[in-house]
């Protein structure tokens, strides 16, 4: 098995004009981006290219189901985010602002429309019939990649939106928007982790690589979704309860220490006395 | 500066007083239905405790036959269900979060009073519903054998089957248990939207008092937790009524799908009881030890990664099922982590406690004894999250030793503090201390005397759910010494109840404030008048009564009830009883539960009971709907109630929802798992798919047309709203007509429920979803007759907007059926 194969052309057009066409907006626009935006984006197309392309691409060709479920996951949870921590409003605003855009931005932008095209996506990808389409079938796979693009970038608009015309939920409904993440992720990995079958039977098919059976490279795989998933959202979740805790302590400060309480560190000093 | 403590001297009725027994009977009043919730799950509580007396003294000493085995079977699993079922979760949401909820967020009343009631006498049914068994073994009632159920409180299935369980014993705890699902999400839901949408103005989601985060927290779990059981209860059922193979092995059913749908439901059970006892917990200390809550905005981070956690560790119930190795070492890492979070709340009490002026009152005593018995079953908890440990303790007395440390020294020692702390609220009289303190001490005594030896007999061998055992294994002496404990637990209760009885008759009448409370419900009167606030409070601060009192150090007042504030306050509680307006007693609650109690009868004794009872609750459904005459209008005029964001029926709509997804979810993944492990007969390729790609394309247009409606009325077109409900009815019909003759056909095809896996997960999968669109239905045709009489109009198109969102919920739910079901219908056969 060749780790290091030929680089898929599609991928290596596709990450350079995105690339391209995130400097000629900042140029034409006339602005900077700031460099912690400029490094989310790259980040962002790196992870991307690593994932669709390279050794983990080989891998998964050589039928590796944890392979392609790291890619799925890296395109679904990780590429999105770092895409929309990248992107500056004044970039968006242009183009989802224009008259055709628009009311299309505004709907998939909605929480509840995102959140269900994703999972939609999310689970029909996973069902046997598209998954072993997708497996065999070059466009397919492809067409599903960038639907899980596009579906990861409309499930992570409420959490990280860079426009206030097309907002963010506030942080009590972020933690609720992640927590109802968790079914249908745990619909899509629980089963084919608890399956003794091989569900898929394109692993069946062939030989797989490193001699593990392919009942145990779908174990493995479906836990990477099922809970490395889980793992991977319950840092999301504890970075926004920690936005949401300092944000409401910085817009309303708390006046909970009062003269009554009982002081152990040292004294405190009323201000102005 | 320190202003002396001002609560509010608020004379007049307040809320126990006046109504006679058919004011409690069609109480709506938060506080009230809490006595009744509390007061019935005290009887209860005596009814459990008497049973794990009999469980200790049949295992007293070897070969012990005070109680036969089948008696013992009975026995325990009884205990095990009333302890949590109905004693724990109602004590601690019935009870205590019923009563605290609207008086620690500075509200009047519950979202859904109505509601409110009726989960109360939901769960009156449900719990004399389990022990009906007894009355008909008594009695000898019915042709067959029945008695009390007895198949551990986790009722295994295929154990729980009718071939397993012949006796009416599983049918009871079936439908017993059904009855109080239903009572818990609705309680669940109520106290949810509560919280979110009716907290004081200033009061944001940091600012609640710990308690109400944890409340918040449970009700979610409850939700997402309990459509779950639901399910699994509805196979179960369907199983033993109808003769399907939901469970059965020989059919080709997976024998651990009772298993993982009951642990998905169980593992958040145990932190729906949990929470509120480490919200209670989060309550005394600080007031006993006089400083905030150490670390707050952790204790609510751990609260809600607690809730996130509980559902991915369901497994290590089922480490013993042999789900494999990387499965086991997966759920054994998730349990493990569980220990973070709970690790912070541990190390933020014992800060908050550091250096505090500590007051060692009962409830103090109970709190930090919580403390310690809890972190003992939290590191026995930690040995089981390890597989091979574990596959070492299931089933031995281990175990038992460790959810007692748990649920006995945690959330019952949590339960206790509380009512010493909250009991002068309550009931306006303070609980005896030194009584208390007897109690406390004979109770640590006790407990840690009963409990503790069972590490030892279960690291020996000893299994559970023996009702005794020979002589010669070495565990005679210890469980002599467990039962010693076990009554000196019983005696502890004694002097709990008698210190209650007597507090009622001739306690030392409670000042509103007697702990001096940092929290809202101290600002008002013991017992708080049925208003609760005369003026309701802002809420701007943590511990905001606390500010109120002492001011902060910056100098500032927090809630605004200065002396002038007070003086305010006072004159407008004088004419508070005639001004506020509290939702009027209702009927129908109790008139609901006792139609499902019919039913529930009915099943087990006379159809036609069913139906009757079936009709009792259908109208009592319409009668509650009708009895406001506000029905659906968007906000009264002169409503002085503080609502955040969306109007509360649309937000319970919205969690009402959120809990069907996990229902359906449920059951698609059930039809998922169990269509390829047909054995025989007709499959998946039965289907009609043209038939039913037509009924959906009506169904989705329907959706269309319901869209329309609600904007004909919104801008006032009555006419045309009502024709486009008719419309939506109409289509929904025709999708109802479509399924009915898809049934039929696949009838005289020779696919009944019974034949084979498939016809059963299909028929009530699809099924279903047919009965939510028949609700749906019925819905939207009372709406168009209510549009006919006038009632409806763009004041109250919140009604149309209610029900439009449930039948968009029915659609969506189809078309993701249609796709799973129909669409992908390739059966593969392994």
């Amino acid at each position: 098995m060749e780790l290091f194969g030929e680089l898929a052309p599609s991928v290596v057009v596709g990450t350079a004009a995105l690339a391209a066409l995130y400097f000629w907006a900042a140029h034409r626009l006339g602005r900077r981006p700031r460099r912690r935006q400029v490094a989310a984006f790259v980040c962002a197309l790196l992870v991307m290219f690593l994932a669709l392309t390279g050794p983990l691409d080989e891998l998964e060709d050589a039928r590796l189901f944890t392979a392609h479920m790291l890619q799925h996951l890296l395109l679904t949870l990780v590429v999105p985010p770092l895409l929309l921590a990248g992107l500056p409003d004044w970039m968006l605003r242009p183009v989802m602002l224009s008259r055709p855009v628009r009311p299309l931005a505004a709907f998939f932008t909605k929480p509840l429309v995102a959140f269900l095209s994703f999972a939609l996506i999310f689970t029909l990808a996973h069902h046997p019939l598209f998954y072993d389409l997708m497996c065999r079938n070059e466009a397919v796979h492809i067409t599903f990649h960038l639907l899980f693009l596009t579906t990861g970038v409309m499930l992570w608009w409420p959490l990280l939106s860079p426009m206030a015309e097309f907002p963010r939920l506030s942080y009590p409904m972020q933690i609720l928007y992640l927590f109802l993440l968790m079914i249908p992720m745990t619909a899509v990995g629980a089963p084919i982790t608890m399956d003794r079958n091989v569900v898929y039977p394109w692993y069946a098919e062939g030989p797989h690589p490193w001699g593990i059976s392919p009942i145990e490279d779908q174990v493995l795989g479906g836990l990477l979704m099922w809970v490395g998933q889980g793992l991977y959202m319950i840092c999301v979740f504890t970075a926004v309860f920690r936005k949401w805790a300092q944000h409401e302590d910085r817009d309303n400060p708390p006046a909970e220490r009062t003269t009554a309480d009982v002081r152990i560190l040292r004294p405190v000093r009323k201000p102005g006395v | 500066m320190a202003a002396q403590p001002k609560p509010l001297p608020v004379e007049g009725p307040h809320y126990l007083e006046g109504g006679g027994i058919l004011g409690w009977l069609t109480t709506v009043d938060h506080k009230r239905v809490a006595v009744l919730y509390g007061v019935t799950a005290l009887l209860l509580m005596l009814v459990g405790g008497t049973e794990a007396m009999l469980i200790r003294t049949q295992l007293m000493r070897p070969d012990n036959h005070v109680l036969t085995a089948a008696w013992y079977n009975q026995i325990f699993t009884m205990h095990g269900t009333t302890m949590i079922f109905l004693v724990i979760m109602p004590l601690e949401t019935g009870f205590f979060a019923n009563f605290l909820i609207p008086l620690q967020i500075g509200a009047r009343d519950v979202a859904f009073p109505r509601i409110n009631a009726l989960s109360y006498w939901l769960f009156l049914a449900g719990a004399v519903f389990m022990h009906l068994g007894l009355v008909t073994h008594v009695l000898n009632l019915g042709t067959v054998p029945s008695g009390l159920p007895n198949a551990g409180w986790f009722g295994y299935a295929n154990l729980t089957e009718s071939q397993y369980s012949p006796g009416l014993n599983i049918d009871f705890w079936d439908i017993g248990l059904l009855i109080l699902g239903v009572s818990s999400v609705l309680a669940a839901l109520n106290f949810f939207v509560t919280i979110v949408n009716m907290r004081a103005p200033g009061m944001t989601f940091m600012r609640m008092p710990m308690f109400m985060w944890a409340i918040l927290v449970t009700t979610i779990l409850i939700l997402l937790a309990f459509p779950a059981l639901t399910v699994g209860l509805i196979f179960l059922f369907l199983d033993r009524f109808f003769g399907t193979h939901f469970y059965r092995v020989t059919a080709g059913a997976t024998p651990i799908l009772w298993q993982h749908l009951f642990w998905i439901f169980g593992h958040p059970e145990v932190y729906i009881m949990a929470l509120p006892a480490f919200g209670m917990i989060s309550e005394i200390l600080p007031v006993f030890s006089r400083k905030p809550l150490f670390g707050y905005p952790m204790m609510a981070y751990s609260l809600v990664l607690i809730a996130f956690l509980s559902y991915g560790v369901w497994g290590h119930h089922m480490f013993a099922t042999g789900m494999g190795p990387i499965a086991d070492a997966t759920f054994a890492i998730t349990s493990m982590l569980i220990a973070i979070p709970t690790g912070i709340k541990v190390f933020s009490w014992i800060a908050t406690v550091w250096g505090g002026r500590l007051r060692f009152t009962t409830a103090m005593l109970f709190a930090l004894a919580f403390i310690i018995e809890f972190t003992i079953g939290g590191l026995s908890g930690i040995m089981h999250a390890s597989a091979p440990i574990d596959l070492q303790q299931t089933d031995s007395y281990f175990v038992v030793a460790h959810f007692h440390y748990v649920l006995g020294g945690g959330v019952l020692f949590a339960i206790l503090g509380a009512f010493y702390y909250w009991c002068p609220k309550i009931s306006g009289r303070m609980l005896d201390e030194t009584l208390g303190k007897w109690q406390f001490w004979l109770l640590v005594i006790g407990f840690n005397l009963t409990f503790f030896p069972m590490h030892w007999l279960g690291t020996w061998g000893m299994p559970r759910r023996i009702y005794t055992y020979a002589p010669g294994m070495g565990w005679s002496t210890l469980n002599f010494v467990e039962t010693i404990g076990a009554y000196i637990q019983a005696v502890s209760f004694i002097v709990f109840f008698a210190n209650i009885l007597l507090t009622l008759r001739r306690g030392e009448k409670a000042a509103a404030d007697p702990w001096d409370g940092r929290t809202l419900e101290w600002s008002v009167a013991s017992p708080p008048p049925a208003y609760n606030f005369a003026v309701l409070p802002e809420g701007g601060s943590r511990d905001d009564f606390w500010v109120q009192k002492y001011g902060t150090l910056a100098g500032a007042h927090g809630g605004g009830s200065s002396a002038a504030g007070a003086t305010a306050a006072a004159h407008a509680a004088a004419e508070a009883a005639e001004h506020i307006h509290m939702p009027a007693p209702s009927l129908y609650p109790l008139l609901f539960a006792l139609g499902v109690f019919l039913m529930g009868v009915g099943a087990l004794a006379w159809l036609r009971i069913v139906i009757l009872g079936g009709m009792v609750v259908a109208l009592s459904i319409i009668a509650m709907a009708f009895e406001y005459p506000a029905h659906g209008e968007e906000a009264a005029e002169s409503e002085p109630v503080f609502y955040r964001g969306v109007d509360n029926r649309k937000a319970g709509m919205w969690a009402f929802l959120g809990s069907e997804c996990v229902f359906f979810t449920a059951l698609i993944s059930t039809y998922m798992v169990y269509k390829s492990r047909n054995l025989a007969g007709p499959d998946a390729q039965i289907l009609n798919i043209p038939l039913t790609s037509f009924s959906t394309f009506i169904l989705l247009m329907s959706s269309l047309l319901m869209v329309l409606a609600l904007a004909a009325f919104r801008r006032g077109d009555d006419k045309w709203g009502r024709i486009w409900l008719l419309g939506t009815a109409g289509f929904g019909c025709i999708f109802l007509g479509g399924q009915v003759y898809e049934f039929t056909d696949f009838y005289l095809q020779g696919l009944y429920m019974q034949t084979n896996i498939f016809g059963q997960t299909f028929y009530t999968l699809v099924g279903t979803h047919g009965f939510h669109v028949f609700i749906g239905v019925c819905w939207l045709v009372t709406l168009a007759i209510a549009g006919f009489l006038g009632k409806i109009d763009s004041k109250r198109s919140l009604a149309v907007e209610i029900a439009g969102l449930y039948w968009h919920f029915v659609d969506v739910v189809w078309i993701v059926i249609f796709t799973l079901v129909y669409l992908m219908r390739t059966v593969k056969h392994a």
